[in-house]
């Protein structure tokens, strides 16, 4: 992927995953209200799919979580992002001991997703208490996550994905 | 990034069992709220400013000011709500009343926690 191609890919991810957070900021939250079930997750999990290096997908979360931060404003900036670091470490981490499918690296991030927003939510309001939304919070991120992860495989396994992807660069003709 | 997941089944079955226990924990450190006298436990950054005990009888609304703003909270039947507030999503009022042991409502732009305890 050249770096032309790689640019449009990461503004097209981060525009997709602003519209997701968008759409999702409609939805209430069927636990903690306030909490997002993480779908724009399914972007991050994407271009961990597309992008061969890790640090590329980073920079898409980094400008997503930001942007979106400049749209939300304020608070829940601190939590999304504490949200979205923890998911994405652990998911680059699962990805590189190349034992686990992409179904599975996006379950443990949506779950992780949660709980980040939960330590970070309980470190601001200096209490423990909050922890007993994680059992609904922690199964649903899980559940999230999974659906994203089919999601996703089916998009990288489908056949007019796989045919856009190897259209060759112009240079090379 | 491998596409199926023919990797490792175990791995995978035995990484998806551990996070669901891991949310699941939380649960086995509360127990029975049955026949237990309860209280309404208010905190502001962490510091306990009231304590309201939930008996059936008691019905009364008080108003917490915060550093960071006020709620108007709620005790009726044995249940706790915040009422109004000035925080900009009113999450909190709209996470309704609670009356459990281990329910909580919190308020985090106000840095404010309702939490049901047992008495002692
Ligand atoms: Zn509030």
């Amino acid at each position: 992927m050249n770096n032309t191609r790689k640019l449009v890919f990461m503004g097209l991810l981060v525009a997709a995953a602003l519209a997701l957070s968008f759409v999702e900021s409609f939805l209430p939250s069927p636990v903690l209200p306030g909490a997002k079930l993480g779908f724009a997750n399914l972007v991050t999990v994407a271009a961990l799919c597309i992008f061969p290096r890790t640090r590329d997908a980073a920079l898409v979360l980094v400008a997503r979580v930001l942007l979106g931060g400049v749209f939300a404003g304020g608070a829940s900036f601190l939590y999304s992002a504490a949200g979205a670091a923890l998911s994405f470490g652990v998911m680059a981490f699962l990805e590189r001991t190349g034992r686990f499918g992409i179904v599975v690296v996006s379950a443990a991030g949506g779950f992780f997703h949660n709980f980040g927003q939960l330590a970070m939510a309980s470190a601001v309001i200096s209490s423990r208490a909050l922890w007993s939304y994680l059992p609904a919070l922690g199964l649903a991120g899980l559940a999230a996550g999974l659906l994203v992860g089919i999601v996703v495989k089916g998009w990288m396994e489908s056949a007019a994905w796989k045919h856009f992807i190897r259209i060759p660069d112009p240079e090379f003709k | 990034m491998p596409l199926s997941n023919r990797k490792s089944k175990i791995a995978s079955l035995l990484l998806l069992a551990a996070l669901a226990l891991l949310a699941l924990a939380p649960l086995f450190f509360t127990d029975g709220t049955e026949g237990k006298t309860r209280e309404a436990v208010v905190t502001v950054d962490g510091k306990i400013i009231r304590r309201v005990p939930l008996a059936r009888e008691r019905d009364e609304i008080f108003t917490v000011s915060t550093p960071y703003g006020e709620n108007r909270i709620a005790v009726s039947g044995g249940s706790i709500r915040v009422e109004g507030a000035d925080c900009p999503a009113k999450i909190c009022a709209k996470s309704g009343a609670i009356s459990q042991i281990g329910e909580v409502i919190a308020c985090l732009p106000h840095k404010l926690l309702i939490e049901i305890k047992e008495i002692k």
